[in-house]
């Protein structure tokens, strides 16, 4: 059966072209948040094997919704994905208990390798 | 709080690191495999910054930081102990100390900007290039010392150490993130003792594709590979189970020869050495033994001061044997305090060797042999400008190029050696190299153009050719060079050394040798001399000048040219009568006459004197500034009676 994801970022053009690469590669975008709280209440609801987290977002960033969520499932795979130049946060995403962390623009490679890895 | 108290103690501390950081950069140099002279050489850079910082000199501070970084980046591995990296902390060295003197005597902080620049450029210089030339994947780790300690524990208790080396792929972003992930899985299962690059250079993407480190775990080798396998973006891993004393070796490149710094090794060299320490340091072993010494003269007073008291005159004599012998006891151990050891000034000698045969692009080793053997340290202040000379003399006249020895049949690299040991209550002090030797013909020609020998002199003996060579103003240089061309000649050495009770000689074999001997009393403070009468007064000849002592009947005594002679074992000698040479009233001759046989500038005189009272030990107090320097009297002394005996300056006695 094949992979569950949600997607969460802010802007309607990176979720459709994470989805568009996702699918092509045999994982299954069960739900797409735009900020934070709704990628808490999504996940919540979809329990989906692997979430993508953008870290600036409107409402909640994606730290906070990081903590929130492995609070509520300390096994979440949460993979965070980040512009060049934001490392400390995604130092503190990934002491938050995000598993990688993915650098836009997206290579289609890395993301594929990254939901492999993080998801076996 | 107030340190300037602790100013004395800094720099004496300071000079000891710095001059054990050149020791062991001439010693890297030499063996660039040894991981034990960095760390030595990283603690003296670390011990000397926290130092200064705490004494607030932040000059020194900041330069000693940056020269600890560069030790740093050696030791792990990062930088290679290349002749260029050598000679840039040759030059810092060089900078320190001048920092350190500037600092110490409140001058104005000369420029150092450049040296800093050297520092800063090996420490910036991207490791990649390292890792360039290193084909292996497995980037190896070495070792510090307190993390080996950690890992022999771990191993102890049932914990595996292992090394692993990990290759991102090309272009991965983020690269120091992706290392920290790295970290975060494998701190589940283990601890990490050490990685390299360092976690600070991890963090500051100081590093190319490669790392490595070093864990202690209870997992398995292939776990260890499963889990940093489970990792994006990782190209390669290798785990190793690490086994101790496997260290990494350094490679050597043949980098040009940069001896610019050469001349102001020279100069450092040279100040180094005239420089006199306020401070001593002594052993706590020759301390504990004077305040001994003290207990039992107090012990000893107490019997003295007792037997007069109640007048009892039974154990007289024992008690003041007693007394004498712990005086004689005591003599020596405060004369000891004043011994150290003449390392302190040879050690200076390895790295003028250095600089300056690279600079003159000869080949020299320099061999030290006796560097433990004591003396005076008023000697040791002053004998260092001598010798400098004498090594000078040695690379630039004696050693030489390479191309000639090997034409000749010598080995290719020059030899000069450097040995000091006792020889009664003496110290000699060898200088020789196995160079040209002494050119005779060329000495002659010298002299004649310099008017020091008539034109037409035929060939020279080598004794008189050695007393050219110590005549003022002499120089054979053929090309005058800065170094040995500063008027300072062989006579400022001779000088030097006399004026320290000593005596040079100089032997030769031209085309195969040369010799310098300097022979120095061990101590200036007391010494042991012969106490002649002259006059009803008594005068004290220091006995390393005396050869013998005759009995000459008035008629041995002939004339030449309206001067006394005596004959001895077919030698002619002149004769003086000591009292005249003083200007006390002549010996009466009309019987036997005791003479003093005495070796004044490599000549034996005869001295005639009242009577002979014996050999004593000395000590030597200077005559006051009223009376100055007064011809043939090197100074007082008070005797045991209580009276003044004058202390005969064999040198300026007569002529």
């Amino acid at each position: 059966m094949a992979k569950t994801v949600l997607i969460t970022d802010d802007t309607a053009f990176m979720r459709m072209t994470l989805k568009n690469v996702i699918e092509k590669n045999g994982y299954k975008v069960v739900g797409e948040a735009a900020d934070g709280e709704e990628a808490i209440t999504l996940y919540r609801e979809l329990k989906p094997d692997l979430v993508t987290m953008d870290i600036t977002m409107p409402k909640m960033d994606g730290i906070t919704a990081i903590k929130e969520i492995m609070k509520f499932d300390p096994t979440a795979k949460i993979i965070v994905c980040s512009a060049m130049g934001q490392k400390p946060m995604v130092i503190e995403a990934l002491s938050a208990g995000a598993k990688d962390f993915l650098v836009k623009p997206f290579d289609a490679e890395r993301v594929v390798e990254s939901l492999r890895k993080i998801g076996s | 709080m107030d340190l300037s108290s602790f100013r004395e103690v800094f720099a004496a501390e300071a000079r000891d690191y710095l001059q054990s950081l050149n020791e062991d950069l001439l010693s890297l140099e030499k063996n660039p495999q040894d991981p034990s002279i960095l760390d030595n050489m990283f603690r003296a850079a670390h011990s000397l910054k926290g130092m200064a910082g705490t004494m607030g000199f932040d000059e020194l501070a900041e330069f000693t930081h940056e020269m600890e970084s560069v030790l740093d980046l050696l030791r792990t591995g990062e930088l290679v102990p290349s002749r260029d990296v050598i000679n840039v902390l040759f030059g810092a060295v060089d900078t320190l100390e001048l920092l350190l003197e500037q600092t110490i005597n409140e001058q104005p902080i000369g420029a150092y900007g450049e040296q800093m620049a050297a520092l800063r450029g090996l420490i910036s210089a991207p490791p990649s290039t390292v890792l360039a030339e290193d084909e292996e994947k497995v980037y190896s780790v070495e070792l510090k010392e307190f993390n080996r300690e950690t890992i022999k524990q771990g191993v102890s208790q049932g914990y595996r150490a292992f090394t692993v080396s990990v290759v991102l792929r090309p272009n991965t972003l983020l690269k120091s993130v992706r290392v920290y992930t790295v970290f975060q899985a494998l701190e589940q299962v283990a601890t990490i003792v050490q990685s390299n690059p360092s976690v600070q250079d991890l963090e500051d993407e100081k590093f190319d594709r490669q790392f490595a480190l070093v864990l202690l775990t209870k997992e398995s080798r292939e776990r260890i590979n499963e889990i940093v396998n489970g990792i994006p973006e990782i190209e390669d891993v290798q785990v190793e189970e690490l086994v101790l004393n496997n260290r990494p070796q350094a490679q050597e490149s043949k980098a040009e020869i940069a001896a610019a710094s050469a001349e102001n090794g020279v100069e450092i060299a040279a100040t180094r050495l005239s420089r006199s320490e306020p401070l001593v340091r002594v052993e706590t072993e020759r301390l504990d033994k004077l305040i001994n010494l003290v207990g039992e003269l107090v012990i000893s007073r107490t019997q003295v001061i007792e037997m007069v008291k109640s007048g009892e005159s039974s154990d007289r004599m024992g008690a003041l044997d007693q007394l004498d012998r712990i005086t004689t006891e005591l003599q020596y151990a405060a004369m000891s305090l004043r011994m150290v050891p003449i390392k302190q000034v040879f050690d200076r000698f390895p790295r003028m060797v250095r600089d300056l045969s690279q600079a003159r692009g000869k080949d020299i080793e320099l061999d030290i042999q006796g560097e433990t053997t004591e003396l005076d340290r008023s000697i040791v202040n002053q004998i260092g400008d001598p010798l400098v000379h004498l090594i000078r003399n040695s690379i630039d006249h004696g050693i030489e190029p390479k191309d000639e020895r090997i034409a000749k049949g010598k080995p290719a690299v020059g030899r000069i050696r450097m040995s000091a040991r006792h020889e009664g209550s003496h110290i000699l002090i060898e200088i020789s190299d196995d160079g040209r030797g002494l050119d005779l013909e060329r000495i002659r020609q010298k002299a004649e153009e310099r008017g020091l020998l008539p034109h037409g002199t035929k060939e020279l003996s080598m004794a008189e050719a050695v007393n050219l060579l110590f005549h003022p103003g002499f120089s054979t240089a053929e090309t005058v060079t800065d170094l040995s061309g500063r008027g300072v000649g062989l006579d400022a050495v001779k000088a030097t050394v006399e004026s320290l009770s000593g005596s040079i000689e100089v032997d030769s074999e031209p085309g195969v040798f040369t010799r310098t001997t300097i022979k120095l009393p061990l101590t200036l403070a007391i010494i042991k001399a012969l106490l002649v009468r002259v006059d009803g007064e008594t005068v004290a000849i220091p006995i390393q000048a005396v050869r013998e002592n005759i009995q000459v009947e008035p008629e041995q005594i002939k004339s030449i040219q309206q001067h006394d002679v005596i004959m001895l074992r077919k030698e002619v000698l002149p004769l003086y009568d000591l009292a005249g040479c003083l200007g006390f009233k002549p010996v009466d001759r009309g019987g036997p006459l005791p003479v003093i046989i005495l070796e004044i500038r490599g000549e034996k005189v005869g001295f005639i004197v009242e009577d002979l009272i014996g050999q004593q030990e000395i000590v030597i107090k200077s005559l006051s500034s009223i009376v100055g320097d007064v011809k043939g009297v090197a100074g007082a002394t008070v005797l045991g009676n209580g009276r003044i005996a004058l202390i005969i300056d064999n040198s300026t006695l007569i002529g």
